[in-house]
Order: C-alpha cells, then structure tokens, then sequence
C-alpha cells in the first residue's frame, strides 16, 4: 500500500507492506523500517470529529509512543515532545506557493486590522511592513517576504479579519 | 471570609480555586461566553456567567464582577493576574462593596502601577533604578531629544504597562516614531492608557525579580529571587529559581532592596519586585508587581511556602507566622510556560480546538493546566495552555526533569511552542547558565522545528489515514474494506466491524 502525504509543502510517499506480525514501512527512499505495534488505544472522539490515537510501537527496536489526531483535512502525529502536521497528498496538491515576493498575504487566525501601511501601486521592499493585525491582544507585523508591487489591499484599518481572509496581494515587481 | 469570587480564567484561576478549597474556603468562578464550560469553571464550586467572550466585556468589567460576587454571596475577591489585578479601581470597588479584597492595598497598588511614581517611591527608599526611567515621553520631539541624550539603544515602556505590552526596542532615531506610536496603541488596547515612557537598555542583562510577602502589620519577608531572562516579545517563557548568577552577598543586597521597595508602599499580601542584573553585577529596580506571578509555583517548589495560600491567610487577617529564617531554599526549580504560538512563525498565536493534551508526571513535576482536551484556545486571550515546572536537587537534575517532561507532554490542534522550550532547555548556552533577556534572539533566531524522526511520524500518520479509510467505508456500510494496519495487527475493532 502506498499513501501520500505532505509534510510543510513537501511530498512524502510511504510504503506499507504487512509482514508477519508487523509492517514493514519506507519513507520516499529511505530505508525499510520495521514497524510492530505493541499497544493500540481504543480511538477517541476529538472536538470537530477529530479521531484522536494512543499507539505503542516497536520501529527497528526502539519504543515510540505516538499520538495521532486525524481530522478533514489534517494528520497530526506527536512524538516525544514534537509534533508533525501532515495533510493528504491529493488535497494539497497544485497549490505550489508563488514567486518569492509574490503572493497574497492571508491572516493565520482571526483578529483586528490596526493599520494598512500600503497602498495598491505601491513598491515594497523585503521585509516592508503591510500590515499591522492584533490577535489574542498581541500587534503582528505582516511584512512583504520579497520586493513587488501591491496588487491589492483587502482590508481597512479596524476592520475584524477571520483566519484565511486575505489581507494583502503582493504581485511581482512592476 | 467564606466565599472567594476568583475573578480571572484558566490556570491561576483554577491555581486559586485549588487553594481555596485546601483553605476550607468555597469559590466562584466566572466566566465568558468563549470559556462556558472551561477547565477553571469546573474547579470551582458556583459559577457566574460575566458576559460575552471579549475581555473588555467580560472579566475586565468592573460592574459586572461585583455583582457576580453579589449574586453568588461571595465575601471576597482574589484577581489572580493580569485582567483587574492591578487595577486600583477594581480594588477600591471591592473594598466598597463591603468584601474581602485578596492582594494589596489599594493605594500600594496605584502607586506601583504607575511605572513613573513607583520609580519614584523606591528611589526615595534607595533603591537603584535604570538610567531615564524617570523620564516620560512626552511629545514626538520632546521624546527624540530625551532619547538622544540617553543614546540608543532604548527601550519604549508604557507607564502602565506590564506583561510586555506596549514596549518596543528602539535602536536608532529613525524607528523612534513608530515605536512610540505602536507602543501607545498598544497600551491603551492594552490598559486604557497609552502613556509611555523612555528608558536606557542595558547590554545583555539578566530579568531577576524577588518574591516577597507582607501581612500589611509591619512583617515582610522574601522568598529569594527568580530568574526569568528567557522571554520573547518581552514575556518570561522560561524561569527558575535561584538564578545562577546571583551570589549570597548579592542576594543580600537584591532582597534588602526587595524589602525596602514593599516596605515603601506599606505592602501587603504576595508581591515581586523585578530588577535588571547587569553583567558587572550592578542591579535596577524594574517595576513591581503587585499581585500573584505567573511564576509563583517555582518559589513554591523551592521554599514549601504556599504563596497563594498565604495571600488567603493575610487577607482573612492572619498575621504571617512565617519569619525570613524558616524560609530555606532548597535545590533548584525550573518553569516553561507552554504557549500555542508559534515560535517559526513570530510567534503568532494559534487558536485552535486542542484534539488531544496529556500532562507529563513523574518525581519533581508539577503542572499548572489550564485547558483539557477538547478546548477550543479562544482567540480573545493569552495563548498560555499550561505551565509545567521541575525540581531536582540541582540545577542539572531540574533541566534534565523538564526536558524529560516536555517529552511526555502531548499537544494536537493548535500549534505550540513545546519543542522549542525543549530546544531552548538543551542549548548549551542555557545549560551553561549564561543567559539574558536577548538569549532567544542571540542563540535561536529563525528557530524551525527540527529534531525528533519525521519519517517515523510519517509512518504514523500513514497507519492513521490507513486507518481512516476502512473507518468511511464502514460507517458508508460499503463493501468491507480490505484490513488496514492497524486492524490487522489486531489490537483492536472500529464499531459494527467486528
């Protein structure tokens, strides 16, 4: 069996192949690992119906503990104090980030627009302030990641934004 | 005194309910729209609804707590941090309204509160104070010429500030006008006020504060000091106790400052006087705070003492039994605030539903929770999950325990700051004790999550979509899916497929 997965934008392919008692797993071109699970937790109901899992496993004789929290969209797998965020390969597919310096700029979370420091036209230098956003009573600078030119400014200063909303598109230099 | 209202959320006001309880004492929770249902509601004994989800609406309605108090026949108050506690206002209401104010006077509270008049006070006591922190801003030109004459750096405070809100580092003339605008924005979102003030930065100091506590009858003790250097944004993320670098002979000097600062404002109840350490060995007073700190439970694990069970007993009007030389500190003590922010990304925070949380155990560990699974963090307040603390007999028996227990910790949903309080215990910077309140900017700047086998999580997450897949096609009532891997190894059944 094989399953793609992304991991940060980066494609990842694993191999699954049951052998006796146990899996035997690859990661792209890594080497085969031997996978045996000890103990497995029954599921529980997570918020949002989340499928959240305890699972022991054997990995090339060493013990790792993971927990896993399966939604829509996401897995997300936690071991010894780090955590990954994995989502499926088809859904995250064709959505390659744009040119350096361009792109929009999107509000990771829900909050209030403070100050629009640009204005569509305008030329942006790396690292140029666009837009000053408060979330959980913390100001956030959104900066331009490269030099362009704005496209589009979405929003206005006390406006309330909810994650994803676009804030400002940045497209190449004019 | 009977009936505590707790007049906060999360985990100082479930650390307060706790202490009620063990004092004999009942309490009231309250609570927003956004924390119904919320871990600290269930630590209380009565509950009252205070309104919708916004602070400013909510637990920062002066009105709206006292007649929580009224309704649930409380007779007294705790604050806990932050929101109302050092808010003069609320304690003088309290007071008024005929209940129990848990914390200090009223007028110790106004005076260090305003940064400018408690630089002034402990002046007076002679305690040390940062070069220009008697200086107000004051207008744009007025500010850039008292800026100039102190040179830059500087920093840019606000005079009611606390918590790091409304404070930027200015590092020349150029970014002095936007720094005090954002700094003024910031603080009137913050406490109302927008006034800031101008101060010299120090070169690499180190955050060291002294907990004290005083009966308001002429007794003042102190608990030694904390150091909490590790801070981004300008908030304390990892502290411990003692700081390496305070010697006995300095030790002295800091808690005999500490004790003058509180005997200046007749101070009562627990409170912490911050100093900056210099890398000459030369202290200044900060501010104090006067309320419970967020990082209290270290103190605790070093000295016994029971702070926020001792603020119980003061504002009953117990006299403090305790005397300075019953307070012995013993081994070392280490706290890491677990926030969901993210440290690649700014530190932004991350509101999310926790999917699943587990708390780590085991000898020396102590964990200050204020979510479950199943919270949903609101995006209307401070991002701190929990705060998980070690002890050990030394200081390299702490670290090892906190790293062991940031290990065991489990987050799913929002992202955190887990793995990188975990990066930051293990630099050897830190190890070495050689820390100051740049360290996160000097020794992990553009920090990414690396470390820990992302093939073996891949491999998890592979089994768990796996999973997944048999799990739609059995609820779908679909022909049956072929065994996936988890199934086959037989540990266990999805429901109906037997």
């Amino acid at each position: 069996m094989e399953l793609d997965l992304e991991l940060d934008g980066r494609p990842l392919r694993v191999r699954l192949a049951s052998t006796d008692g146990g899996w035997v797993a690859a990661v792209g071109d890594e080497a085969e690992r031997r996978v045996v699970a000890l103990r497995s937790a029954p599921p529980a109901a997570g918020p949002g119906g989340a499928v959240v899992e305890t699972h022991v496993l054997d990995v090339d004789g060493r013990i790792v503990e993971v927990v896993t929290a399966r939604t829509a969209d996401r897995i997300l797998v936690a071991i010894a104090g780090r955590s990954w965020s994995f989502s499926r390969g088809e859904a995250a597919r064709g959505t390659a980030a744009g040119a350096r310096g361009s792109g929009t700029i999107t509000a990771p979370m829900p909050g209030k627009v403070l100050a629009v420091l640009v204005a569509p036209g305008d030329a942006v230098e790396a690292g140029q302030p666009l837009v000053v956003l408060e979330a959980m009573k913390m100001e956030t600078t959104f900066a331009a990641e490269g030099a362009g030119t704005v496209r589009a400014v979405h929003v206005v200063p006390g406006a309330t934004v909810d994650a994803g909303a676009p804030l400002v598109e940045v497209g190449p230099a004019a | 005194m009977r009936r505590v209202l707790i007049a906060n959320r999360g985990e100082i006001a479930i650390r307060i309910a706790r202490a009620c309880r063990e004092a004999g004492l009942e309490s009231v929770a309250v609570y927003s729209d956004a924390d119904r249902g919320a871990p600290h509601v269930a630590a209380a004994d009565v509950a009252v609804h205070v309104g919708p989800s916004p602070a400013r609406e909510s637990y920062l309605v002066v009105d709206k707590l006292l007649a929580a108090a009224r309704t649930s026949s409380a007779d007294a108050v705790h604050p806990g941090y932050g929101f109302l506690s050092e808010n003069a206002a609320f304690a003088r209401a309290v007071v008024d309204a005929g209940l129990t104010w848990v914390g200090p006077p009223p007028d110790a509270i106004a005076t260090m509160g305003d940064k400018l008049g408690a630089r002034a006070t402990v002046a007076k006591a002679g305690v040390p104070l940062v070069p220009g922190t008697e200086l107000a801003a004051g207008d744009a030109a007025t500010a850039r010429r008292r800026a100039a004459s102190l040179g830059y750096p500087i920093l840019v405070k606000a005079a009611a500030g606390g918590g790091g809100k409304g404070m930027r580092t200015v590092a020349s003339e150029a970014d002095l006008d936007a720094a005090l605008a954002a700094a003024a924005r910031e603080a009137e979102s913050a406490f109302g006020d927008g006034r800031v003030y101008l101060e010299k930065l120090l070169v690499r100091p180190r955050h060291v504060e002294v907990q004290v506590l005083a009966d308001g009858r002429g007794t003042v003790i102190h608990l030694g000091e904390r150091e909490c250097s590790i801070q981004r944004r300008h908030q304390k993320i990892v502290e411990e106790t003692p700081c390496p670098a305070v010697t006995p002979r300095l030790r002295q000097e800091m808690t005999d400052a500490a004790l003058a600062a509180a005997r200046a404002v007749d101070y009562a109840s627990a409170g912490t006087i911050e100093f900056l350490l210099d890398q000459d060995g030369r202290f200044y007073f900060l501010e104090m705070n006067t309320r419970i700190q967020v990082e209290h439970p270290i103190t605790e694990l070093v000295t016994g003492v029971d702070l926020v069970g001792w603020q119980l007993r003061i504002a009953a009007g117990e006299r403090l039994t305790l005397r300075q030389e019953d307070v012995v500190a013993r081994g070392h003590a280490i706290e890491a605030r677990l926030y969901a922010e993210d440290p690649a990304q700014s530190f932004f925070p991350s509101a999310a539903p926790i999917l699943a949380f587990r708390e780590p155990a085991g000898p020396g560990i102590r964990v200050d929770a204020g979510v479950v699974s199943g919270t949903v963090v609101p995006v209307d307040y401070d991002p701190m999950l929990a705060k998980i603390s070690a002890w050990g007999p030394d200081r390299a028996a702490a670290i090892a325990r906190l790293r062991r227990a940031l290990a065991d910790t489990v987050v799913l949903g929002p992202v955190t700051n887990l793995a990188f309080l975990g990066d930051v215990l293990a630099h050897p910077a830190f190890v070495d004790g050689a820390t100051h309140t740049g360290f996160l900017p000097e020794h992990l700047p553009r920090w990414t999550p690396a470390g820990g086998d992302a093939a073996v999580a891949a491999i998890a997450a592979a089994l768990a979509l796996a999973r997944g897949g048999a799990a739609t096609a059995a609820a779908d009532g679909g022909p049956a899916a072929p065994p996936t891997p988890w199934e086959s190894l037989g540990a266990w059944r999805l429901g109906g497929r037997a």
